[in-house]
């Protein structure tokens, strides 16, 4: 046997050259291989680290999953609003970008969904990743924009490995919904996600906010670019929506 | 470019001087080979491709007599093309199921001869293959030596930890 084993060389992975293994990480279907893969041994773990197999792969992978065939779209911009939002003393001002498409996902059938779906526990209460999130800023966000300069718009944020984590959990959270509730209700559950993550990153959009002149980043006047909704009745949307949750867990979020 | 593909065949010589005769649109399959024909216009002699062996080379060949119909990708990268990405079809899978040597080897021909679709399908292989899978599984599964000291290795799932499956 041992001859065997010394006249046959079977290629291992580790041969192959570097531009095939940087191919290889771009078609992980999930963040946690990434990471295990970048574990094994130095030469993995040196492509995985380099800038640009991570953006890569961030970005293949939130095309390949998040395009309405594996799980919706809009998981994509929430990510997105996820790392605008996670920097530090930044006001909210994803209205200026796409909020149509926001209420046109969640409030056609959130509006009657079943209360109960409110009661259910989120992936986004772990403390843990709850830190995480908030922790992201410094590093990555202003690494990619002079702080001077206003932040980028959402869709032209580069989104990198943690991104696609926190993407990873919208999508199985997604399709978490989809199992228990398919057909109607599943957005409605999902929403609760959705509110999550906003409560995390004390968001206020959609609640009469008083801007801060002095602070570069505006949102867009509305003339330029009307939401499907005025600002009235956002606020009556969002009410009612709280109105909704469950007594206890209200009780507990105050 | 400006010939006409009068030509309805082109031979290919793996690197065991075997030679095998194609469809000139099979074997335009290969960006490389393409390329090739268009620059030299009518080949007559066999196009040696030196780093591949006969049975890789057949395997690769079998694999653009499926796809010959395929519209060829758009070099810009237009999504809706590349939407489903993460799935491999159902013949592909199949044909992807051999031993790791051969599917690196279909890799390392793919990508020889510029053959996208194929070296991708073949990277998504492999990467399906590690998917939930920890370091250590996937050290045994593709033979990889670990050279990270202990503290190294420590080192890496600290930094690793907030990512981690809760």
């Amino acid at each position: 046997m041992s001859s065997t084993t010394l006249t046959h060389f079977p290629k291992p992975l580790a041969l192959l050259p570097t531009e095939i293994l940087h191919n290889i990480f771009i078609h992980l279907p999930d963040p946690h291989a990434y990471l295990a893969l970048s574990t094994t041994c130095h030469r993995f773990h040196l492509i995985a680290q380099s800038e640009c197999t991570r953006l890569h792969f961030s970005s293949e992978w939130f095309r390949s999953h998040c395009n309405d065939v594996i799980a919706p779209s809009i998981i994509n911009f929430i990510v997105r609003f996820i790392r605008r939002h996670s920097a530090q003393s930044v006001l909210c001002t994803h209205r200026d970008v796409s909020m149509e498409n926001m209420h046109e996902f969640f409030y056609d059938d959130v509006s009657e969904h079943d209360t109960s779906y409110w009661g259910m526990t989120t992936i986004w209460t772990t403390e843990k990743r709850k830190s995480h999130l908030q922790k992201l800023s410094a590093s990555r966000v202003s690494g990619r924009s002079s702080s001077r300069q206003p932040l980028p718009r959402l869709d032209d944020l580069v989104m990198d490995l943690e991104d696609v984590v926190t993407g990873w959990d919208l999508v199985r959270a997604w399709q978490e919904c989809c199992k228990t509730v398919p057909g109607e209700g599943t957005k409605a559950k999902f929403y609760d996600y959705w509110k999550e993550v906003r409560d995390v990153h004390d968001c206020q959009c959609g609640r009469n906010v008083k801007i801060n002149k002095a602070r570069s980043v505006l949102p867009r006047s509305k003339k330029r670019n009307r939401p499907m909704y005025s600002e009235t009745e956002l606020e009556l949307m969002y009410e009612a929506a709280r109105r909704e949750l469950p007594e206890e867990k209200r009780r507990k979020k105050e | 470019m400006a010939t006409p593909s009068t030509q309805a065949t082109v031979k290919l010589q793996s690197n065991d001087n075997v030679v095998i005769e194609v469809e000139r649109a099979i074997a335009e399959r290969s960006v490389l080979i393409k390329n090739m024909l268009e620059d030299c216009g009518e080949v007559t002699d066999a196009i040696p491709i030196s780093n591949v062996n006969e049975s890789i080379l057949r395997k690769v060949i079998e694999w653009c007599e499926h796809h010959k119909n395929d519209p060829v990708a758009a070099e810009n990268e237009n999504d809706d093309s590349r939407k489903k990405t993460t799935d491999i079809d159902e013949w592909d899978q199949k044909f992807m199921n051999v031993d790791q040597e051969m599917l690196f080897e279909i890799i390392l021909a793919a990508n020889f001869l510029d053959i996208k679709p194929l070296l991708d399908t073949g990277c998504k292989t492999v990467a399906n293959m590690i998917k939930g899978k920890s370091p250590e599984e996937i050290r045994k599964l593709f033979n990889i030596q670990n050279d990270f000291t202990p503290e190294e290795e420590e080192q890496i799932r600290r930094e690793n930890e907030w990512a981690e499956d809760r």
